[in-house]
């Protein structure tokens, strides 16, 4: 079996509890996780992303809110037998796409150049 | 008595045995930085802890034999021992930490405490447990005062036997027995030494994951972690279980009173238990003295799991 990994960048305007709700919805969502996988634990993930428990935590409850996942007291918690359908790649990438150009203009930098910086990075 | 001191020379031999049993896994400059200094920090206290053990240890059997003559100090030698290993890995690594950057990435895993212990240790050092348990509780319940009416040291026997066609009272005594007296500091010992271990694996099993790329050689270092805990679980176990064994069969001897049928089962059980965790403690105490270790080389093995690669870089 594959491991999966989510990633959190301390400086994207996202807040982190959404980078990874996000990423973990899109594992859920895309059936990478299938129905009664186990997340890992709140403090686990909490200490190896170096975050605070209550912003998995909070993660977790949006992701149970929106019917991804399900939480027992002493059985952690794992993927909704029914999660939602998953967005399709095109929608995952307009997604994507609009997080990035958020972060080029928090960076100060304009709309072409972040795009240059695409292609150069496509063209390597 | 006599099968245990013959067993000596058997322990010292799987002792050396131990010894030149290292583990040891090499890996290039600039490879896994990350987990080679979680690997030598947590190692360092590991090594610490296990110094402190040998110390209290050392203590505990020359100054503790004249603190107290009856022994009831010299019993906790191994249980010092292996309690200074544990709190040394709890330290070593509840304050081993990955350096966190601006991205963090993290594994979509549940870690358990029961996928890294090692199945044969494990298994070995439940049953030593419970040996151990009930040669205590046993031992307890058969136990009673000695001479100067101390509760729980000597195992006492009285019966009427035919001396020359007429029944007479006898009894016998024999001590030190590991009664109540020496069973209830043990116990507490060995209490506060299992909780320390399971205390250490979970501290083992929570710590952060470094880098993805070296997830391979860091779950390989969490399980040699949980080796070496379980091992300091076991030395404690079987260090005392070997000479509170021992004791046992020495207590029941035959005498003048006629032993019951439990009686001679129990010394014959003890008779065999006492030498085999004589020489299986002198075991877990050599793969304790040589904790398994990452060296860093120019021109590392592949690690296992690894494809090996053909043939030498080109320098």
């Amino acid at each position: 079996m594959t491991l999966q990994a989510v990633t959190v960048d301390v400086l994207d305007p996202t807040p982190p509890y959404e980078q990874l709700r996000r990423q973990l919805a899109d594992l859920v969502g895309s059936g990478v996780l299938a129905p009664g996988d186990r997340l890992p634990p709140v403090r686990q993930l909490a200490a190896d992303l170096g975050l605070a428990p209550g912003t998995v935590a909070r993660t977790y409850r949006e992701l149970e809110g929106a019917g991804y996942v399900r939480s027992r007291r002493g059985g952690g918690t794992r993927v909704a037998p029914h999660p939602p359908a998953a967005a399709t790649p095109a929608l995952a990438l307009e997604e994507a796409a609009a997080a990035y150009l958020e972060r080029a203009r928090v960076l100060g930098i304009g709309t072409d150049e972040a795009l240059a910086v695409v292609q150069r990075q496509a063209s390597r | 008595m006599g099968l245990a001191v013959l067993s000596l020379p058997v322990a010292l031999l799987a002792f050396v045995v131990a010894l030149t049993r290292r583990h040891l896994v090499t890996v290039g400059v600039n490879e896994h930085a990350e987990v080679v200094r979680i690997a030598r920090h947590a190692r360092a206290w590991r090594v610490g802890g296990l110094l402190a053990g040998l110390v209290a240890a050392a203590l505990a059997l020359t100054v503790g034999q004249s603190v107290d003559a009856l022994g009831r100090l010299v019993a906790l030698a191994p249980a010092l021992l292996g309690i200074g290993v544990l709190l040394g890995t709890i330290v070593g690594e509840l304050t081993a930490r990955p350096r966190v950057g601006v991205r963090r990435t993290a594994v979509v895993e549940t870690r358990t405490v029961r996928g890294i212990l090692p199945p044969v240790r494990t298994a070995l050092a439940g049953v030593a447990g419970v040996l151990l348990a009930g040669a205590l509780a046993l031992g307890a319940a058969w136990g009673g005062p000695d001479d100067l009416q101390r509760a729980g040291r000597s195992f006492t026997q009285g019966c009427r036997v035919m001396v020359d066609g007429a029944l007479v009272s006898a009894s016998s005594s024999r001590g030190p027995w590991p009664g109540s007296f020496y069973a209830v500091p043990l116990a507490a010992a060995l209490g506060v030494a299992a909780l320390l271990a399971l205390a250490a694996l979970v501290a083992v099993t929570r710590r952060p994951r470094p880098r993805p790329e070296s997830l391979g050689l860091d779950s390989m270092l969490r399980r040699w972690s949980a080796g070496t805990i379980v091992t300091a679980a076991l030395f404690t176990v079987l260090g005392t279980l070997g000479p509170v064994a021992v004791l046992i069969a020495a207590g029941l001897q035959p005498g003048e009173c006629p032993m019951s049928v439990t009686q001679a089962v129990v010394r014959w059980v003890a008779l065999l238990v006492g030498p085999a965790a004589l020489v299986a403690g002198a075991t877990a105490l050599g793969a304790l003295l040589v904790t398994p270790a990452i060296r860093v080389d120019d021109l590392p093995r592949p690690l296992p799991g690894e494809a090996t690669s053909v043939g030498a870089p080109v320098r």
